[in-house]
């Protein structure tokens, strides 16, 4: 053995690399994956053309990077170095505050400065946005009362607010002076008479009295036991707009638990080799009181992400008819599920809701409504025959393009679908996308004054449901 | 495909040493040959018929010059041979220089620009080049018989471990170890421990300095503070050094792995007392080669000292120049040269009279300015950060946050100049010359293979990093 050890020593050092190698191309072993989002990379398929153009090579060394035998082993060990000698994430989204608090990078540059600074340097630019979309809602607000569907601004308070003390020292972010859409947006609201709930002074003066935490160490959003508490705030706040006896929540004694998804996002998107040490994790459970006269409305909410501890938390089909989640107004949850909202009959999706939730937290403030409002005005202004007039004229203008017009024949022929209607849809997409284009009484602080003469029928039919 | 990507760590490493240490030991030339010309042609498909073809021409070329005994035969031979290299590396690598620099001047007199398409650099066109000169000029000056096979020959040229940055392997240096050579594990097992420590020198100290260093020097110059310069340009410092010097170790190694032994490159450079020091201590092959194969033949230092300071500045310039075709190289080459002949000239008896440690300081220190114009392609701006360097303005915040980069500086710092004391020389003795006991061996390699998977770990989270020495 001593006499061969360099033998066996290098032999077994081949051993590795071919272990690495066959890991690699057949995941023979399992391992647990990294959390995070991950782009996909598919095997490169080898052609002379793009071996000449590199791009086979540059796909391989993607592919291997993506799928490098025991990766996850092997970046958890690095990230777990860095963590340990360098107090540093290897994420960028994640940053590391006093005694190990985590903080999503948005929040607390959002502190720091304002989120407007990634859309324009222009505050005058995102005062006139805020401004029209505060307008917007005041008119779709208006709007939807009169066909008795109640819209509704539910304002959630970022960890960055409630739990400045931990934050990281600010060194790098160096624009105090940005226009702050929460401190815009609630004056406003007050001065139009806005429906909205802020939650803000509320957890700033239960902070320090409450026996449990609003906000864990290691998570982005807030506690199962805040959010619980606040989509009981919200039940009764809808019970005061519309005169509705709706179900009301019981919230159990609270207890210690293994955290929970989504608790520990921010730990877990650090990928780390081991579990870090963090303060307890509360948790209360929580059921619907019986209630023989309340009625289960049907609640749309279109917002960020903190309304996933309402969902996991909330028994949410026990208290409405319905209860789909627009997630920035981009995707569709607990309710034709991963379709795109632009896919939707936004008429219809109006119209059979009894209240509507804009629901976000300060930090995504800057992207208020997520283009909701001006697209739930087309509909609530303009009956189907304006927007087919609009559709037509688009058309017209799509064909005068010869090389636009050229390219949707050809997706047409190949996707063998007539030219007429793959016109229509495109055109009615384009439009429903961005209607402030195509109808100049949405744009900036225009009101239209028209009315969508079909909606009240159509409400009363998809009400009675 | 460079050292420190997947593709080659993951890939191409362990089926070529598969194949190789499979093979019984005549085809192990042959099988490093056709894993060569793969390594090659993946990175550079459209240049592999050019350099096998030149290849080809030079063996048959220097193959006639050899059989020759006619002396303008020879001369003849050896002219065509050179001329051949040096054409190709000079339309590859300046033609882009040369016009763009004619249609400067023919714009000054009111003429027409001189159209031309870009011309593509060869990947190591640098490097190979060099390497036929040695086997031209070594063959026609007998200090070594060429090969008697084309296959060995190509191999000498095209040999993966050093075919792309270096170190530049003299032919008579390795001719020998090329036609026969024993398989010594020990020796194979050291080469992977060298491996190792190139790949942890590029990967962990390198790449980690080179990018907060680029986010730094892509910042407005003007008014970048002077701490903020120094930081940057002493992070370059470093991370040429571990860059270029781990590269090296990686190709050393893999040579070892082998049974071939490459010279070495590069001897703790920033511990020079001198910038003629420094020259016999960063990239050591090159040197060798410009002494040999330009000062030499230019007059060295038998002749007048006027001529020899011109030969000196001259061999700078040129040095300079093949680095990169644009003038901050040139410039760069004209710097190093100045100091040289100003040691010459009586600057080296004042380092002598200063002792060690002031005398690598100021070293130290002109080798740092300098690289500012290595770095920096727009001359002005170089010439601006070297400005910001002194201006000893230390009002801005320094813009990096990272205790990664910070202690990771250091530790580079560290090791740079750890051999200027005894025991860093010990330790240094210890890791590269120390013929392990088996229980050694066992540790050393559980440690270098975890440092393997380790920069396996940090080179998947920090995203894929291309070497910086490849685009000369």
């Amino acid at each position: 053995m001593k006499k061969n050890i360099h033998k066996i020593l290098f032999v077994s050092t081949i051993v590795v690399l071919v272990l690495l190698l066959v890991q690699t191309f057949t995941n023979f072993v399992y391992v647990k994956p990294l959390a995070g989002v991950t782009v996909e990379v598919e095997k490169p398929k080898l052609t002379l053309p793009n071996y000449i153009d590199g791009s086979f090579q540059s796909n391989l060394e993607n592919y291997c990077r993506e799928h490098c035998g025991f990766r996850e082993w092997f970046i958890r060990l690095y990230n777990q170095y860095l963590w340990n000698c360098f107090h540093e994430s290897n994420n960028p989204t994640v940053m590391r505050g006093k005694d190990n608090w985590l903080y999503e990078e948005v929040y607390v540059r959002d502190h720091y400065e304002s989120l407007m600074y990634k859309y324009t340097q222009d505050t005058a630019e995102m005062r006139n946005f805020y401004e029209t979309e505060a307008l917007r809602l005041w008119k779709v607000q208006a709007l939807l009362e009169e066909l008795n569907i109640h819209i509704f601004v539910n304002i959630n308070p970022g960890k960055d607010v409630i739990c400045p003390e931990y934050l990281p020292k600010n060194k790098l972010y160096l624009h105090p002076e940005g226009l702050r859409a929460y401190d815009y947006l609630i004056k406003r609201f007050d001065e139009l008479g806005i429906n909205y709930i802020d939650n803000v002074p509320i957890f700033k003066a239960i902070k320090n009295s409450v026996d449990y935490p609003l906000f864990y160490q290691t998570g982005t959003h807030w506690s199962n036991i805040a959010a619980v508490h606040v989509f009981d705030s919200i039940l009764r706040y809808m019970e005061n707009l519309s005169g509705q006896q709706l179900y009301h929540l019981e919230i159990g004694e609270k207890y210690q638990a293994k955290p929970r998804k989504p608790d520990q996002d921010l730990e877990e998107l650090l990928n780390l080799a081991f579990p870090m040490k963090s303060s307890p994790y509360w948790y209360a459970d929580v059921t619907v009181k019986e209630d023989s006269t309340a009625v289960k409305p049907f609640l749309l909410t279109i917002g960020d992400s903190y309304f996933w501890n309402f969902a996991y938390n909330v028994p949410l089909q026990d208290l409405f008819r319905g209860h789909p989640y627009w997630y920035y107004n981009y995707i569709v949850y607990y309710d034709s599920a991963n379709t795109s909202t632009l896919d939707l009959d936004l008429e219809q999706e109006l119209m059979r809701a009894d209240y509507i939730m804009l629901n976000y937290g300060t930090t995504s403030l800057y992207e208020f409504a997520s283009r909701f409002l001006s697209r739930a005005l087309l509909y609530l202004c303009y009956d189907k025959a304006s927007i087919d007039a609009a559709v037509h004229g688009l058309i017209e203008n799509i064909k005068s393009d010869p090389k636009r017009y050229a390219e949707i024949k050809k997706n047409a022929e190949n996707d063998r679908e007539d030219l007429n209607q793959a016109l229509y849809n495109i055109a009615l997409y384009l439009i429903k996308e961005n209607p402030e284009i195509y109808f100049e009484d949405l744009q900036g602080e225009k009101m239209p004054i028209s009315r969508n003469k079909d909606l009240p029928s159509l409400r009363k039919a998809l009400s009675s449901r | 495909m460079v050292f420190s990507s997947n593709v080659f760590l993951i890939l191409f490493l362990p089926i070529f040493l598969m194949c190789y240490f499979a093979c019984p030991k005549r085809w192990r030339n042959l099988v490093l040959l056709l894993f060569s010309i793969v390594f090659y042609a993946y990175g550079a498909p459209t240049f592999i018929l050019l350099l096998l073809g030149s290849t080809v021409i030079n063996f048959y070329l220097v193959k006639w010059l050899y059989e020759t005994d006619n002396l303008v035969h020879k001369k003849l031979y050896a002219g065509l041979a050179i001329a051949l290299s040096l054409g190709l590396l000079g339309y590859f690598k300046y033609a882009n220089f040369f016009v763009d620099n004619l249609n400067v001047v023919l714009g000054a007199f009111g003429l027409q620009p001189f159209t031309f398409a870009k011309v593509l650099l060869p990947i190591g066109i640098s490097f190979f080049t060099f390497q036929s000169i040695t086997y031209v000029v070594d063959t026609y000056r007998n200090v070594h018989k060429p090969m008697e096979r084309l296959t060995d020959y190509m191999l000498y040229i095209i040999m993966f471990p050093q075919l792309i940055a270096g170190p530049i392997v003299r032919y008579c240096d390795i001719a020998d170890e090329i036609r026969s050579r024993e398989q010594n594990w020990a020796e194979s097992l050291q080469g992977f421990y060298r491996f190792v420590i190139g790949l942890s020198k590029k990967v962990l100290i390198a790449d980690v300095i080179g990018h907060q260093v680029d986010i730094l020097l892509a910042g407005d110059l003007a008014t970048m503070g002077t701490g903020t310069a120094w930081i940057a340009i002493l992070g370059y410092t470093m991370q040429l050094y571990f860059d270029f010097s781990g590269y090296s170790d990686m190709a050393i190694g893999l040579g070892k792995i082998m049974g071939f032994h490459f010279p070495e490159n590069f001897d703790n450079p920033y511990n020079s007392a001198s910038v003629s020091e420094f020259w016999r201590r960063w990239h050591i092959t090159l040197g060798v080669f410009m002494r040999n194969y330009l000062y030499i033949p230019l007059g060295g230092n038998r002749c007048s000292k006027p001529r020899m300071y011109f030969n000196l500045w001259v061999v700078f310039l040129l040095s300079g120049l093949w680095h990169g075709a644009s003038w901050s190289f040139v410039v760069w080459g004209a710097y190093h040269g100045i100091w040289l002949v100003l040691e010459r000239m009586g600057l080296g008896k004042v380092y002598e009279k200063m002792g060690k440690v002031p005398s690598v300081i100021i070293t130290f220190l002109i080798i740092t300015v300098g690289w500012a114009i290595f770095r920096i392609e727009n001359l002005s701006d170089a010439f601006t950060l070297i400005s910001r360097l002194f201006a000893f303005d230390f009002q801005s915040i320094i813009p990096i946050q990272s205790p990664h980069f910070y202690v990771t500086l250091i530790v580079a710092l560290f090791f740079a100049f750890l051999v200027l004391f005894p025991f860093g020389k010990k330790l240094q003795s210890i890791v590269f010359y120390t013929d392990f006991s088996p229980k050694q061996h066992l540790a050393v390699w559980l440690v270098s293979m975890f440092l393997f998977l380790f920069c396996l770990g940090a080179l998947n989270a920090a995203g894929f990093s291309p070497f910086i020495y490849f685009r000369f």
